[in-house]
């Protein structure tokens, strides 16, 4: 083969670099100076450089059309135009070998069309002088030369000829007879016999019919293909050159179950095209099953399918997907990939049913097209008789998630579901309830009213393009969501800069879902800008307005930017209340976002309260719990549970977790979040296996949907830690900390509070395992970094003081350990009151250093206290009671207080046993005290 | 974790194809005449299929093809694939080389065996060259040009074998396009003399 020499072979040739420089030189110069400027360059006519670079100059000015025509161009011209797709009516380049000839009883009379399949004749029937169209088709007939035998094929053959002929419908043109033909090299092909039909083309006659008639015209064909259907005949290959309309508007299909019986089921069967235009006729109208190459998947709703195409193209005048515009190999891609332009983009009038219909009929899946042609034909007349249509338009979700299914391999680690989801809440969610909610009051702004359609429809439209447009041939593979994100951001500014309300919601629609996964601080920028739009365009205290502030509120507490929370939140509830009153939505969800920053404050009791009257209100007065409201049941179960309520807190979120199961689906991230509460809220109330069996079961579930770097992911292992933690397993929660820690540093940063929580968890662990060398300077860097982002008055910086206080402790550094464990007490007492759970924490853990440093009668009263208050505020925690019990009891025993002692380790013992069994380490070293002192009182 | 991308049946594997590219960058004999037979392979397809279903009166658009051979045989938006752009297209221009030429000379082979009346081709064959073109000449005469100017053989490849535009070329090869031009210039009119010599 010949092949050319190594590119990379060295090129020494100095004179031919020389030669060539010269000449490029030279060739820059306007043609009439270019001799001069080589006569110049080499110093004269003389010199040896100047012939051969003259030659090649010369050769350089005949050259304008050497070599442009390229390999690939040239081909094209040299092929002569191939044959295109011809309808009946049409009589192209005269093909009139069988014109006067006979076929069994027919005499062909004239040439009337070629298509893909055949060429057609009109022709006469001998015996009746009947006059009928023949159509002689190409292809040998595959029933013949598959069946090895003959016989067979051919009385399958004409059962099937058997069946067309039964196909007697006002709207198709019958099958007559059918039969074998020898072509003049002696191969057989098939031949049918149709009724003859003196018509145009269905394109051509609607031409000059207006939509009404063209809708008719529609219905018609769907009626005559609906006949065939009820008879077991699907036609595989419907598009207008197969349907001719009589003068008198009479539809007429043609070549109904022809494609089958001549063995071209489906596909894109090159050789049944060879050489014709054909196929690109024939691509525009197939399914997308049919480009599968998937004959067991064509049925009748393929038909159904082409219906629409066809629908679509005398409504629209063009093709929804038009082979022309690009490669077979493109059209193929967006037939099943790509949704057609909706029909309002061509013209308005066709906004609402129309386009619905078209739309259902075009469904990508067959499952989501008309059953039945019978269907289709009777939403196009309802539609024409001003009834309502059957047919829905697509939710967004709807879209979404078909986005989502399209693209998953696109997605990578990127949450899809949630991010489609959380589109799909913002995009049609809580605007709709908007909507909804005004209707309902009869309070409706018209203009305002269709101004948010217009809004919907712009933000739903560039976000269909934006995701149509990620389609993995359009775009390359990986596009990840985060890509179009950030695509969306940069364009909807100067795309919208005329649309400020199309921008406020789009800023909104992208902000949450930055926010769903997890960057908070796009998420922020976003829903800021989304909020300021929407105060210009509706007012401080519109609805619209308060829904994005409510989102900018959550994505705040995300942020740990409690401040701004605080003030929105105030400012919320107060325009919420005074604008829309006492049993409106917007004031429960403004409670309930007022309460979510009580929570994250530490104020639980208030946040509980608001929560309660939150979701009081959806319940009393909206009487469904939508997306708010069940996000405000996860949190209010939060704060009820820090409250150490935690049957409550179970029993709501156990509740919760089978509504969203119900509604969003088990893999859902809303209802793994608060499955994931719930197992937190489980471990912390004893029960103890299930709650692991959940995190084991849908922590990984969730890291999946969600991915590793999510801060709600990182929360649950976090989660899942202190549970393990709370059972002992604190090597094992170690391990989970660790990996939360170094995942909430990534993706939330060092100072982030939930990182810092993670850290005060680490450290609490790494205590009890005696790693306290580890622990301590942890512990301080913690403490350090709390006072840096929250602040020395936060709960969170209290609790820290109490883990560097004990880690102190442990090191023995005693003067150090009691000035902070006194300030973890004293911080919780006054913030928290005496009956919080983190006081009475507090309060065990310094008297429990009180112990250790020997100031033992010191310790006494504040865990009596410790172990009354625990006592009666929450009664169902044996684990905690059994050690708050236990080091009361020891201590007493130290101070040679046996007789008051013995009824604490006792009590502390069955609590013990009936948390973690007899057999327990803890439950032994109760045990164990408990015999000792029982021997000195024996001894004594 | 990689899911299995999509692809047609006939599709021959991206990575696979990435990495003959690779191979080829490193200098790896076998490489490029893999790499030529599945870029071969893939243009006489598309070409075929392509220029069947054109349109009467539609242009075919070279680009066009190449780079849907080229989405089909690397897929697209993977940066580091792009990279590999401008070695593709040499692939391609060598492929189209090598197509036009074995065709030319069983065109030759057919003449000379004379006793049919009918010459039956391969029928997926649909690159020809222009008829003002001795492609066999044109070959014999590149190889000669590579001796002296492996470049400007690169350049003729990609522009008039690959199809790709002044621009085009000079992304590919790295070059600007006024090097591309004035090479392209000195090329045809080297060419041109040499060819008219025979």
């Amino acid at each position: 083969m010949p092949y050319p020499p190594p590119e990379n072979s060295d090129p020494l040739d100095e004179s031919w670099q020389r030669l060539k420089d010269l000449v490029a030189d030279a060739f820059e110069q306007p043609p009439e100076s270019r001799v001069q400027f080589l006569e110049d360059a080499c110093g004269g006519r003389d010199s040896p450089d100047f012939d051969a670079a003259y030659d090649l100059l010369q050769a350089a000015s005949s050259t304008d059309e050497f070599l442009e025509t390229r390999v690939l161009e040239s081909r094209v011209m040299a092929t002569p135009p191939p044959e295109s797709a011809l309808s009946l009516e049409t009589c192209g380049p005269s093909n009139d070998s069988w014109v006067g000839r006979r076929i069994d009883n027919y005499e062909v009379v004239r040439y009337l069309a070629a298509g893909g399949m055949g060429i057609v004749y009109e022709a006469v029937q001998q015996q009746t002088g009947r006059r009928v169209a023949l159509k002689l088709m190409r292809q040998l007939s595959p029933l013949t030369s598959i069946e090895t035998d003959q016989s067979a094929g051919t009385l399958r053959f004409q059962r099937e000829v058997e069946v067309l002929g039964r196909l007697q419908h006002d709207s198709i043109a019958q099958v007559l007879d059918a039969g074998h033909y020898l072509d003049d090299e002696n191969s057989e092909h098939p031949y049918f016999v149709l009724e003859y039909i003196d018509g145009a083309s269905l394109t051509r006659f609607a031409e000059l019919r207006d939509d009404r008639e063209r809708l008719r015209l529609v219905i018609q064909i769907c009626d005559g293909v609906q006949h065939a259907h009820e008879r077991g005949v699907v036609h595989r290959d419907l598009k207008p050159d197969n349907i001719l309309v009589t003068a008198d508007g009479r539809v007429k299909v043609l070549d109904f179950g022809i494609a089958r019986l001549v063995g071209h089921d489906a596909g894109v069967t090159a050789t049944t095209y060879t050489r014709t235009g054909q196929l690109l006729g024939t691509l525009a109208y197939m399914s997308p099953e049919q480009l599968e190459g998937d004959t067991q998947k064509v049925d009748r709703r393929s038909d159904v399918y082409a219906l629409g195409v066809i629908l679509y193209e005398l409504l629209a005048r063009r093709l929804p997907f038009d082979p022309r515009q690009g490669t077979l190999f493109e059209t193929a891609t967006w037939i099943r990939n790509v949704d057609a332009a909706p029909l309002s983009s061509f013209d308005r009038s066709y906004r609402g049913d129309l386009e619905t219909i078209a739309a259902k009929a075009l469904s990508k899946e067959k499952s989501r097209r008309y059953a039945t042609a019978a269907e289709l034909a009777d939403d196009l007349r309802r539609h024409l008789d001003n009834e309502p249509i059957s047919a829905r338009p697509p939710t967004t979700w709807y879209q979404l998630t078909k986005f989502a299914r399209r693209n998953r391999l696109l997605c990578g680690s990127v949450a899809t579901a949630l991010v489609l989801l959380t589109l799909g809440i913002v995009g049609t969610g809580l605007g709709y309830f908007e909507a909804r909610h005004e209707r309902n009051l009869a309070r409706i702004d018209r203009d305002r009213a269709v101004a948010a359609e217009r809004e919907s429809e712009a933000v739903n439209n560039f976000l269909s393009t934006l995701l149509g447009s990620t389609d993995p041939q359009q775009r390359g593979r990986d596009v990840r969501v985060r890509e179009i994100l950030d695509i969306a951001s940069r364009d909807l500014e100067h795309r919208f800069a005329e649309l400020p309300g199309v921008r406020a919601r789009l800023h909104s629609v992208i902000g949450w879902t930055y926010f769903s996964l997890g960057e908070y601080d796009d998420a922020s920028n976003h829903m800021r800008n989304a909020v300021e739009l929407r105060r210009e365009l509706d007012g401080d205290a519109a609805r619209s307005t308060l829904d994005d502030e409510s989102r900018w509120v959550q994505v705040l507490l995300a942020l740990d930017d409690r401040e701004q929370a605080e003030r929105l939140t105030a400012s919320s509830l107060q325009k919420a209340r005074t604008t829309y009153g006492e049993t409106d939505p917007a004031l429960y969800v403004a409670l309930g976002n007022r309460a979510l920053w009580l929570g994250s404050v530490g104020r639980d009791d208030e946040a509980n309260a608001l929560f309660q009257q939150s979701i009081d209100g959806f319940r009393n007065h909206v009487g469904e719990l939508d997306n708010f409201a069940q996000s405000a049941i996860n949190n209010h179960a939060i704060v009820v549970a820090s409250r150490g309520q935690l049957q409550l807190a179970v029993d709501m979120l156990f509740e919760l977790v089978r509504f969203r199961e119900q509604q969003l689906g088990a893999e859902h991230p809303s209802t793994l979040m608060s499955r994931l509460n719930l197992a937190y809220a489980w471990g912390k109330s004893q029960r103890i296996d299930e709650s692991v069996d959940c995190f084991e079961t849908w922590l990984p579930v969730m890291k999946r949907v969600l991915g590793a770097q999510h801060p709600d992911y990182l929360s649950q292992t976090n989660n899942f830690g202190a549970i393990l933690s709370t059972i002992g397993r604190q090597a094992d929660a170690v391990e989970y900390y660790q990996l939360t820690y170094d995942g909430q540093i990534a993706a939330l940063g060092r100072e982030h509070t939930d990182t810092l929580i993670t850290l005060n968890n680490l450290c609490v662990s790494l205590l009890y395992l005696k790693r306290f060398v580890e622990a301590e300077p942890m512990a301080r860097a913690l403490v350090e970094g709390l006072e840096r982002s929250v602040g020395k008055d936060d709960f969170r910086y209290w609790r820290a003081a109490g883990t560097l206080g004990n880690s102190l402790a442990a090191l023995a550094q005693n003067n150090e350990a009691a000035q902070w464990l006194r300030t973890a007490l004293d911080s919780h007492r006054t913030h928290l009151g005496e009956d919080h759970f983190q006081t009475i924490l507090s309060k065990n853990n310094y008297a429990q250093f009180l112990r250790d440093i020997d100031r033992r009668s010191e310790a006494v009263a504040p865990l009596k206290d410790v172990v009354d208050r625990y006592r009666r505020l929450a009664p169902e925690d044996a684990r905690t009671q059994s050690i708050f019990q236990f080091n009361y009891g020891r201590l007493l025993a130290e101070l040679d207080r046996r007789e008051d002692a013995m009824p604490e380790l006792r009590s502390a013992h069955a609590l013990s046993v009936s948390s973690w069994g007899a057999e327990h380490e803890r439950t032994q070293r109760i045990a164990d005290l408990i015999s000792e002192i029982a021997k000195k009182e024996d001894v004594d | 974790m990689s899911e299995p991308l999509p692809s047609d049946e006939s599709t021959p594997n991206p990575d696979h194809v990435t990495q003959l590219i690779r191979a080829v960058e490193r200098g790896e004999g076998g490489a490029t005449d893999e790499l030529l037979v599945a870029v071969y392979d893939e243009l006489r397809k598309l070409a075929t299929a392509r220029m069947r279903r054109e349109p009467a009166g539609h242009t075919l658009q070279p680009t066009a093809l190449v780079h849907e051979a080229y989405l089909r045989l690397l897929g697209s938006g993977d940066d580091a694939q792009w990279d590999h752009r401008g070695h593709f297209f040499a692939a391609v221009g060598i492929a189209m080389r090598r197509i036009l030429v074995e065709r030319a000379r069983r065109y030759q082979a057919a003449k000379h065996g004379g006793e049919h009346d009918r010459v039956e081709f391969d029928d997926d064959v649909a690159i020809e060259a222009p008829a003002d073109v001795d492609i066999i000449a044109l070959d014999d005469a590149l190889d000669t040009l590579a001796q002296k100017d492996p470049r400007m053989v690169k350049i003729i490849h990609l522009r008039y074998f690959a199809g790709l535009s002044v621009e085009e070329t000079a992304a590919a090869m790295e070059l600007s396009p006024r090097t591309v031009k004035r090479e392209w210039a000195v090329a045809k009119a080297w060419l041109y003399q040499t060819l008219g010599d025979d």
